[in-house]
C-alpha cells in the first residue's frame, strides 16, 4: 500500500514537473519571445493586399469595346528564398514568356532581395505560376490594359503605363474617370496558409465606362483609306477627321502611320502623336474659305461678284501669282474659290482689310485651342495685327503665314456645314452612362454666308474645280476645298520647294451636310496637291460613310 | 430575532429617508461630545440622489436583497448548472469553429470571385478581339466574300415599281471561281508582302489596292491605274499575261511576286494603262491625269524662279 502511494506520489511529481516545464516554456514564449513571435505571426499570417480597381472600359458609339482591362499579375521573386533556382527558372520561363537563362540570372542575384520576373502576366498564366507554389516567388495582382483592335484609333486612345496610369491620348485625359479607386483587403491566414479571415478595409471602386462618339467601322475605313495614301504617297504622316457637323461629334479620327496600341514602344515617337491636334501647319488654300467668309460677312462681295484679275499681284515688296501661269482673267468669287486662285483670294482679302481679316480669323476659332477633349492640343499661330508686315495681306488670305491644326480647320468647315454655328468637335459622349455636357455652340457667321459658302464649295468638286478628280457619289452632292501649302525648310527658313502639305476638307451632302471629312497629308511624295492626294480619300471615305450612316441621297 | 430588514426594505414602498441611528459599538460608552446634543441637526444643502429618484433606490434595495434570495441560492447550488455550463462551453467552441469555417469559406469565395472576374475580363477581351473589323474581314474573306467596289452600293427608289423585283432578279449566288481567284490573289498578295517588305518598297497592297503597290518610281502610272480600275479589289487579273508584262517593267523586281502588282492594270481591259508603265512612267502620255499632276507638281519651282514672283501652290 505504501509502495502504491509512493508510486502515485512519484507520478504526481513527474506530471507536476512536466506542468512546471510547460509553464516555464509558455512563460518564455509569452513574455521573453512574445514580441518577436507576435511580429512574426503578424507578418506571416496577416497581410494587407491592394485590390486594384478595374479600369473603365472605353467603347465606341455602338458599344464596341476599344480598350478593356484584364486581370494580370506582376511576378516577383526574393532570390535567396528560391531554393532550387534552376528548376524554378525552367518552370517559370514558358509561363512568363521569357528566356530561361534570363530568369535564372535574375534568381541568382545576390545583391538584392527583390527582383521582378515579369510584368502584367495574364490571368491564366499567373494562375499557373501560383499553382507551382515556388517558395520565394510572389504575385502582385494588377490590371493589364488591352486594345482588342490593336491599331484602331491607337493615337486617340493613347496608352497606360506600368503603374496603370494613362500617359497619352484619352487614357491620359480621362485617367481620373477611368482609373477608379484601388481597394485594400486584410487577409489572415492560418498556419498552413489557408485564409481564415478576409476583410475589405476599403472597397475597390471600378473606373467609369467611357463611351466615345467614334464609330469603329467608320474609323476602320478611314484608317484603311489613310493606309492607301501612306502606301501610294509615302508621306511623313497623315491624319483624317470625320465629324457630324450638326453635333460636333467626331465619328473617326485616324492617323498614319498606324501604331499598335498594344505595343506602342515599337513605333517611333512621331507616329505616336495625334496629329489632328498635336501639329500645326500652314493651311494653304483651305484658308481661302476664311477670306471669302469674311468678305461675305462684311458684304464686300457676293458669290457672283466679278473680278478682273491680273496674272500677278504686288503686295508691298512681294509679287504673288498663281502656280499655273495665266493671263488676265475675269472670275467671280465662286470661281476664285473653286479654282483656288491666289490673286483672286488676295484681292478679296484686301477688300476685307487687315483689321477685319484679323477679327474674323480669330472669330472663326483660329489662334486658340478648339477645346476638344483630346490632350496635347496646339493652338496654332495667328500673327497679331500689330505684327503684320506690309506684305502680310499678300500671304495670309491664301493660307500662308499662319499655322492651324487639322482640328481647327475641321471645326471651321463644320460651322459652314452647320449653318454658321460653330460646335467644338468632341469625342466623349457618355461617362458611366451619363451624357456629357458639351461646350456651348456659337454663331460665327450668318446662315446666309454659310449657305453661300456651301454652294460655292460645291464648285471645287465640279468640273474645272481643283478637286474635280474626285469620283462622284451617285445621288449625293459633295462640297469641299483643297489645300496645298509649302512647308518651311528648317535649314533655310524659307518655303521649301520639295516639302508640301496636301489637304482637303469637305462635307456631304452639300446642301444639308451630315458628314464632314478633313484630310491632311504631310509631305507626300509623288504628288503634292490636295486635289490629287487628299481629295480622292475624301471621296472614298464619304462613299463608305454615307451608305454606312444610311444618309439618304440628296438628289 | 433580527427582522429581515433587507427583505422588508425591499418590499417597502419608497419613503422619505429617516436619519440613521448611530451604530452600536461594544465597549465603554463614549462621552458625549460637547455641544453635540445641543447642536441642531445638520441640514444638507443638497437632496440625496435616492430621495430624488425612488427608482434608483428601489433598484439598490433589490440588488442588496439578491444575495439573500433563496431562489438564487437554489439555482446556483443546483446540478443543472453542470450540463448548462458544459453545453455553453461546447457552444462557444462550436461557434468559434463555425466562425473559422465561415471565414475560410468567405476567403475561398473571394478567391473564386477574383478568379471568375479574371476569367470574365479575359473572355470579354477575347470577344472584343473577335469583333474587331480586321478579324471579321479575315473570316469573311475565308468564306469567299469580297469587298464591293467603291460606289457600287447605292440607294434605289422604293416608290418606283419593279425595282425591287429587278433587284431580286439580279441577285445571284457567289461565283465559286471568283472566290477561288480571290483566294489566289490573297495568297499572291501575301507573298508579295513578304517580298516587298525586304526591299523596303510599299508592300501589302497587291490584292486590295494594286495601284498603290507599284513603287514610287511608277507613281504616275499607278495613279492612272487607280483611277480607271477601282475594281482592283477582285484581283482577277493576275492571270492575264499583260499584267505580268506591265509588272515586270515597272521595276517591281525583287519583290518576288510582281504579278499581283499589276492585277488592276489589266483588270481595266485597257492595255494602254499597262504600256506606259512599261516604258517611262513619269512621262507617260497614256496616264493623262497623273502626268498633268506631275507637271503641275513642278510648277511652284518653275514659277518661283521666273520673274521673281512668288507662286504659292493652288489647292
Amino acid at each position: 500500500m505504501v509502495l502504491v502511494e509512493r508510486r502515485i506520489g512519484l507520478l504526481f511529481a513527474f506530471f507536476l514537473c512536466l506542468i512546471l516545464l510547460a509553464g516555464l516554456r509558455s512563460l518564455q514564449l509569452g513574455t521573453l519571445k512574445g514580441g518577436m513571435l507576435a511580429r512574426a505571426a503578424t507578418s506571416q499570417q496577416v497581410s494587407e493586399a491592394v485590390v486594384p480597381a478595374h479600369r473603365g472600359t472605353i467603347v465606341d458609339r455602338k458599344g464596341t469595346e476599344l480598350a478593356v482591362s484584364q486581370s494580370a499579375d506582376d511576378v516577383s521573386a526574393t532570390p535567396y528564398l528560391v531554393l532550387d533556382k534552376v528548376k524554378a527558372a525552367k518552370q517559370l520561363a514558358p509561363l512568363l514568356g521569357a528566356d530561361e537563362d534570363d530568369i535564372l540570372r535574375k534568381l541568382s542575384l545576390r545583391d538584392t532581395g527583390f527582383v521582378y520576373l515579369g510584368h502584367h502576366i495574364p490571368g491564366e498564366r499567373a494562375d499557373k505560376i501560383k499553382a507551382l507554389a515556388i517558395p520565394g516567388v510572389d504575385l502582385t495582382p494588377g490590371q493589364r490594359r488591352t486594345y482588342p483592335h490593336d491599331f484602331l484609333a491607337s493615337q486617340v486612345l493613347g496608352g497606360v503605363n506600368m503603374e496603370g496610369k494613362g500617359y497619352a491620348g484619352l487614357e491620359y485625359s480621362l485617367d481620373a474617370k477611368l482609373h477608379g479607386t484601388d481597394g485594400k483587403r486584410r487577409i489572415v491566414r492560418d498556419g498552413v496558409g489557408e485564409d481564415v479571415q478576409v476583410r475589405d478595409l476599403k472597397r475597390a471602386q471600378p473606373g467609369n465606362e467611357v463611351e466615345l462618339s467614334l464609330d469603329s467601322n467608320i474609323q476602320d475605313d478611314v484608317e484603311s483609306v489613310l493606309g492607301g495614301i501612306g502606301r501610294t504617297y509615302r508621306p511623313k504622316g497623315a491624319t483624317a477627321i470625320v465629324t457630324d457637323p450638326r453635333s460636333g461629334e467626331i465619328l473617326a479620327l485616324a492617323n498614319w502611320p498606324q501604331i499598335n496600341a498594344n505595343d506602342p514602344s515599337a513605333a517611333p515617337d512621331y507616329a505616336r502623336q495625334n496629329r489632328a491636334v498635336g501639329i500645326t501647319y500652314e493651311p494653304g488654300s483651305t484658308f481661302k474659305a476664311i477670306t471669302v467668309a469674311a468678305a461675305l460677312e462684311d458684304h464686300k462681295v457676293t458669290p457672283q461678284t466679278s473680278f478682273n484679275l491680273p496674272p500677278q499681284i504686288v503686295v508691298a515688296d512681294r509679287t504673288i501669282k498663281n502656280a499655273e501661269d495665266r493671263g488676265w482673267a475675269t472670275m467671280t468669287t465662286s470661281d476664285i474659290l473653286a479654282q483656288s486662285d491666289n490673286v483672286g483670294a488676295i484681292t478679296i482679302g484686301q477688300l476685307v482689310g487687315k483689321q477685319r481679316f484679323d477679327y474674323y480669323v480669330r472669330k472663326f476659332g483660329f489662334g486658340k485651342i478648339t477645346g476638344t477633349d483630346l490632350p496635347g492640343e496646339e493652338q496654332g499661330i495667328v500673327p497679331q495685327l500689330k505684327n503684320y508686315s506690309g506684305s502680310s495681306m499678300g500671304n495670309l488670305p491664301i493660307g500662308q503665314g499662319e499655322a492651324v491644326t487639322p482640328m481647327q480647320i475641321a471645326q471651321f468647315y463644320g460651322a459652314i456645314a452647320n449653318g454658321g454655328i460653330l460646335r467644338t468637335p468632341h469625342l466623349v459622349r457618355r461617362i458611366d452612362g451619363r451624357l456629357q455636357a458639351q461646350p456651348a455652340a456659337r454663331r460665327i457667321m450668318s446662315a446666309a454666308t454659310a449657305a453661300s459658302l456651301r454652294k460655292m464649295l460645291e464648285g471645287v468638286l465640279a468640273p474645272g474645280g481643283t478637286a474635280s478628280e474626285v469620283k462622284p457619289i451617285p445621288g449625293y452632292t459633295l462640297a469641299g476645298k483643297t489645300g496645298t501649302a509649302n512647308k518651311i525648310d528648317p535649314v533655310t527658313h524659307e518655303y521649301s520647294q520639295s516639302a508640301y502639305v496636301a489637304s482637303f476638307v469637305g462635307f456631304a451632302p452639300a446642301r444639308s451636310p451630315k458628314l464632314l471629312i478633313s484630310i491632311m497629308v504631310d509631305e507626300p511624295k509623288g504628288g503634292i496637291y490636295g486635289g490629287q492626294v487628299a481629295a480622292p480619300a475624301f471621296g472614298k471615305i464619304a462613299g463608305f460613310a454615307l451608305n454606312y450612316e444610311k444618309i439618304p441621297p440628296s438628289k | 430575532m433580527t427582522p429581515p430588514a433587507a427583505t422588508a426594505a425591499g418590499r417597502t414602498l419608497p419613503r422619505p429617508v429617516a436619519p440613521r441611528a448611530p451604530r452600536r459599538v461594544s465597549g465603554p460608552a463614549a462621552r458625549p461630545r460637547r455641544g453635540v446634543a445641543d447642536a441642531p441637526p445638520r441640514t444638507r444643502t443638497r437632496k440625496p440622489a435616492a430621495q430624488a429618484d425612488p427608482f434608483v433606490l428601489r433598484a439598490l434595495h433589490r440588488t442588496r436583497a439578491l444575495s439573500d434570495s433563496r431562489f438564487l441560492d437554489r439555482l446556483i447550488r443546483g446540478r443543472l448548472w453542470i450540463p448548462l455550463v458544459a453545453a455553453g462551453l461546447m457552444g462557444i467552441v462550436f461557434m468559434q469553429v463555425s466562425m473559422l469555417k465561415l471565414n475560410a469559406g468567405i476567403g475561398r469565395a473571394v478567391q473564386t470571385a477574383a478568379t471568375l472576374e479574371r476569367q470574365n475580363t479575359n473572355l470579354r477581351a477575347g470577344v472584343s478581339r473577335m469583333e474587331s473589323g480586321t478579324n471579321v474581314e479575315r473570316v469573311a474573306h475565308d468564306l469567299g466574300m469580297v469587298v464591293p467596289a467603291d460606289g457600287s452600293a447605292a440607294y434605289v427608289n422604293a416608290a418606283t415599281s419593279g425595282l425591287a423585283t429587278a433587284a431580286t432578279r439580279r441577285m445571284t449566288a457567289a461565283d465559286p471561281d471568283a472566290i477561288l481567284r480571290s483566294k489566289q490573289a490573297t495568297a499572291l498578295a501575301a507573298g508579295q508582302t513578304l517580298g516587298t517588305a525586304t526591299t523596303g518598297t510599299a508592300g501589302a497592297t497587291g490584292a486590295t489596292t494594286p495601284a498603290a503597290a507599284v513603287t514610287q518610281t511608277a507613281a504616275v502610272g499607278t495613279a492612272a491605274t487607280t483611277g480607271t480600275a477601282p475594281t482592283g479589289t477582285t484581283a482577277t487579273a493576275p492571270v492575264t499575261p499583260a499584267a505580268t508584262t506591265g509588272a515586270t517593267s515597272t521595276g517591281a523586281t525583287g519583290t518576288g511576286t510582281p504579278a499581283a502588282t499589276t492585277g488592276t492594270g489589266t483588270a481595266t481591259g485597257t492595255p494602254a494603262a499597262t504600256t506606259p508603265a512599261t516604258s517611262t512612267p513619269s512621262t507617260s502620255g497614256a496616264a493623262t491625269a497623273p502626268t498633268t499632276q506631275q507637271q503641275t507638281a513642278s510648277a511652284p519651282t518653275t514659277a518661283s524662279t521666273s520673274g521673281g514672283a512668288v507662286a504659292p501652290p493652288q489647292g
